[in-house]
């Protein structure tokens, strides 16, 4: 600016000038976001084939080296946050905003004046066999009585007649517009003001919320399960499961259920949701009878889990809950058995002790050897919860709102501008009309066709009494 | 959004298939994927005798087989464990693909005189119910993941939209042949007066096959240029749409609206697609062959987002019913 001003008449002005407005014109061009938008779905596409967010030797193992160098080098690995991507949609914002300026909002129906009717890729003529103001009353009530806004005029001895219809969707094209906008100021702010994470909690277990002054403790984890047969045998598909929480923040404590589809909110918008579960083994180590405490395994054990017994080379390996708490972990084929037991291998010198797994059902012993026994306690159920708090959420809806019905105004209505001349013709009248809409001619040929035709039919045929003498005498 | 996966998905599940309440439904589904083939049989008919009387058995058999769909998706539905919704696996969903595209058919036929996109649209439907077939699962309970309104709102939607640009997928490819028809006629008329006669009297076969004569019954190109638009328009609000109740949907059940997941790429890449068709459709010198071929690229793009992603990229997709 302080050089602009600095030479108030000087060249750099003039040079600055066409470049900006060559810009903005190429941001106006509608070919523009067609442009990107090509380019954006290309890049979606690629980032929904190559998979996302995994490790380099995923790529390698997954594709021939050539695709994987390609993919690793190019950042295809994470494809959706990366800066061009980003950028993508916000030269499309920048783009559509220069664009709704330039040339949506600007964009009107023709002035009401007098125009060459003939010149219209639409256009008519009808005669009429009665005076000029009964065909131009005529005219004003069949428009209105099709949705037509009618304004007349007397123009040079002609009545004139201009008329719009569904002339309010043109701002269809604004209100979608403005719609992606909001979206994409409500992604924004839920990116920037926004938190979210995962928890993984057990029975009894409290858990803090780094980003907010909020604790919660599973108090219990229940799964319902339903059999379904399949050509191995019978599985069983979780139906439903549900955690019931105590929450507690600074201003108390407060009981909640989530189940899938049920998220929690709590009163400051944070929600939580119900995303997966698992139930943790529990086994009872024995020395001689007596409970050996082992640290790090004393918890819930996971599927391979080992426990090594102290003194010995012997490891107690965790496979499976199998039962009715979770009976998802019995293979297809393999009955449910009527209780819950553990699935689990005993390790002598890392050769197994038993050629199948050993069955343990809860609450028994099993004799591992060097006077160790394993005892199965009962399973801890376990939930995986997903909290969020998302600030922008609320715009990106009302965007979404404004977009659709933006899009509906801007596709489903065709706005027309009619125009209608009535002149004198001796003792009858003529009628001329002309269409345009803000979509091209074609989409209106059939309709204006049909409007002619019924104009035309409904147009007094000898209506005035000066008018039926005129005839009377022409044909005398 | 689910770390693991506690539940899993079976594929075709033949013991399933042999219950009797499954053979009720598949019998209606059959009948189906029957009347549709002899209705698009009797569209071609009309091709080439144009009459009403063709018309209206081209039009009873659509519509019997659009009864017999019904009451077996019905039917699925009252047989299902809690009668939950049919269309949770792929088999279901593209039976309502099929239903909505006769629907939409039927809608646009009476609106728009689409009749004579008959053949092409019953044999694409068609063509997509019977394959949908091997996908079958029978009747099995609902993961807890689809056990929402949402099942009932965003899905059919988005299926809609599918069926949507299956219609303009026809009707763009009838452009390109009407417009090879109208530019060959032209030049034809160009070279002599002699000709132009001919062409516009008995001679309008002149130079085109025999089997394509029923080009004559399908509308002027620009006339099949604004149907397209306006059929695609259509798809493309629903979509715009279905991504959104999506999105609300995956806000509630995952507490993300958007993952990033393929299913949702895949249809934004569509929608950015037909965003641009409608765009470009604003242009002049844009309307006509181009965007005939926009729309042909836009319903690939479709049946990526829809068998690319379930059939192919499924493992990693949060989407992958099959
Ligand atoms: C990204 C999201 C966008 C959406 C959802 C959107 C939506 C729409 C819709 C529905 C129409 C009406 C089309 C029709 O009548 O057939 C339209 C027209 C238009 N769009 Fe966009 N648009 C977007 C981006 C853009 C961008 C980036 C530009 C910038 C150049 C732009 C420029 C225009 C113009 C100039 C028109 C009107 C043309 C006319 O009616 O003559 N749009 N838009």
């Amino acid at each position: 600016m302080s050089v602009v001003a600095g030479h108030p008449t000087g060249a750099r002005h003039r040079e600055q000038e066409p470049l900006l407005s060559e810009i903005l014109n190429l941001l106006s061009n509608v070919l523009f976001p067609v442009v990107v938008f090509l380019i954006w779905s290309a890049a979606t596409t690629i980032g929904t084939v190559v998979d996302q967010n995994q490790p380099p030797e995923h790529y390698y193992d997954k594709y021939p080296n050539a695709v994987a160098n390609l993919v690793v080098r190019l950042h295809l690995t994470n494809v959706f946050h990366s800066v061009p991507y980003i950028s993508l949609v916000v030269l499309l914002l920048v783009s559509m905003a220069v664009c709704t300026f330039r040339r949506v909002i600007p964009k009107r129906f023709p002035k009401d004046r007098a125009v060459p009717l003939k010149n219209f890729g639409l256009h008519d003529e009808v005669a009429a066999r009665c005076d000029q103001s009964a065909a131009a009353s005529q005219v004003v009530s069949f428009l209105r009585s099709h949705a037509f806004k009618v304004r007349a005029q007397t123009i040079d001895g002609a009545e004139w007649f201009f008329a719009d219809k569904q002339k309010w969707a043109r701002y269809g094209v604004l209100v979608a517009h403005v719609g992606f906008a909001v979206i994409a100021f409500g992604v924004f702010l839920g990116w920037l003001r926004g938190y979210s994470g995962q928890l993984m909690i057990y029975k009894g277990q409290t858990a803090a919320i780094p980003q907010a002054p909020l604790r919660l403790t599973l108090d219990n984890f229940g799964a319902t399960f339903v059999p379904v047969r399949t050509q191995n045998g019978v599985t069983y598909q979780a139906s439903k499961f549900e955690s019931t929480v105590t929450f507690s923040d600074p201003g108390g404590s407060k009981r909640a259920h989530i189940l899938v589809n049920h998220p929690f909110i709590t009163s400051d918008r944070v929600y939580f949701y119900q995303a997966s579960y698992a139930f943790g083994g529990r086994l009872e180590v024995l020395k001689n009878g007596s409970p050996v405490a082992l640290p790090g395994t004393a918890g819930r054990l996971a599927a391979q889990d080992a426990i090594f017994l102290p003194g010995t080379s012997r490891v107690v390996q965790y496979g499976a809950l199998l039962g009715p708490s979770d009976p998802s972990q019995t293979p297809p084929g393999v009955n449910l058995p009527a209780h819950d037991e553990y699935a689990l291998w005993i390790f002598h010198d890392n050769i197994p002790t038993t050629a199948k797994p050993i069955l343990l059902p809860i609450g028994r012993a099993v004799d591992a050897g060097d006077g160790y026994s394993i005892r199965a306690l009962p399973p801890t159920p376990s939930s995986g919860l997903t909290y969020r708090y998302d600030p922008g959420q609320g715009w990106v809806g009302l965007g979404c709102i404004i977009l659709v019905a933006g899009f509906v105004m801007a596709l489903f209505f065709v706005p027309v501008k009619l125009y209608a001349r009535v002149t004198s013709d001796g003792p009858a009248a003529r009628v001329a009309l002309a269409a345009t809409t803000t979509k091209g001619n074609t989409i209106y040929e059939d309709d204006f066709k049909t409007l002619v035709q019924e104009l035309q039919a409904s147009l007094p045929k000898i209506s005035s009494p000066a008018a039926r003498e005129d005839h009377a005498q022409a044909y005398a | 959004m689910p770390e693991t996966n506690p539940y899993s998905q079976y594929n075709t599940n033949t013991q399933a298939l042999l219950s009797h309440e499954a053979m009720i439904y598949m019998g209606w589904y059959d009948a189906a994927v029957a009347l549709y083939a002899f209705a698009a049989a009797v569209f071609i008919g009309y091709w080439f005798f144009r009459n009403r009387y063709v018309l209206g058995a081209a039009l009873t058999l659509t519509v019997a087989g659009l009864v017999s769909q019904g009451l077996s998706l019905g039917l699925r539905w009252q047989y299902n464990p809690g009668h939950h919704i049919p269309w949770n696996d792929l088999y279901g969903s593209l039976s309502v693909v099929s239903f909505w595209a006769i629907v939409m058919f039927l809608w646009f036929g009476a609106r728009l005189k689409i009749w004579f996109a008959g053949p092409l649209v019953l044999a694409f439907t068609d063509g997509l119910l019977a394959y949908a077939k091997g996908w079958n699962k029978g009747l099995e309970p609902l993961v807890p993941s689809l056990q929402s309104p949402f099942l009932f709102i965003h899905v059919p939607i988005v299926l809609a939209s599918y069926a949507a640009f299956l219609i303009g997928f026809a009707t763009s490819i009838l452009y390109l042949l009407k417009r090879w028809d109208e530019d060959r006629i032209a030049r034809i008329a160009g070279q002599s007066v002699g000709a132009a006669v001919a062409v516009r009297g008995e001679g309008a076969a002149l130079g085109r096959p025999g089997y394509l004569s029923w080009l004559e019954m399908v509308p002027a190109a620009a006339k099949l240029d604004v149907i397209s638009y306006r059929v695609i328009a259509v798809g493309e609000i629903l979509l715009t749409a279905g991504i959104m109740l999506g999105g609300l949907w995956a806000h509630l059940a995952w507490g993300s609206y958007w993952q990033w997941d393929p299913k949702e790429t895949a249809a934004l890449a569509s929608w950015a697609i037909y965003a641009s068709y409608l765009h470009l459709h604003t242009r002049p010198s844009w309307r006509g062959v181009r965007a005939a071929w926009w729309s042909i690229a836009g319903f690939l793009s479709i049946l990526f987002c829809y068998f690319g992603i379930n059939i192919w990229v499924a493992s990693q997709s949060l989407h992958s019913y099959r």
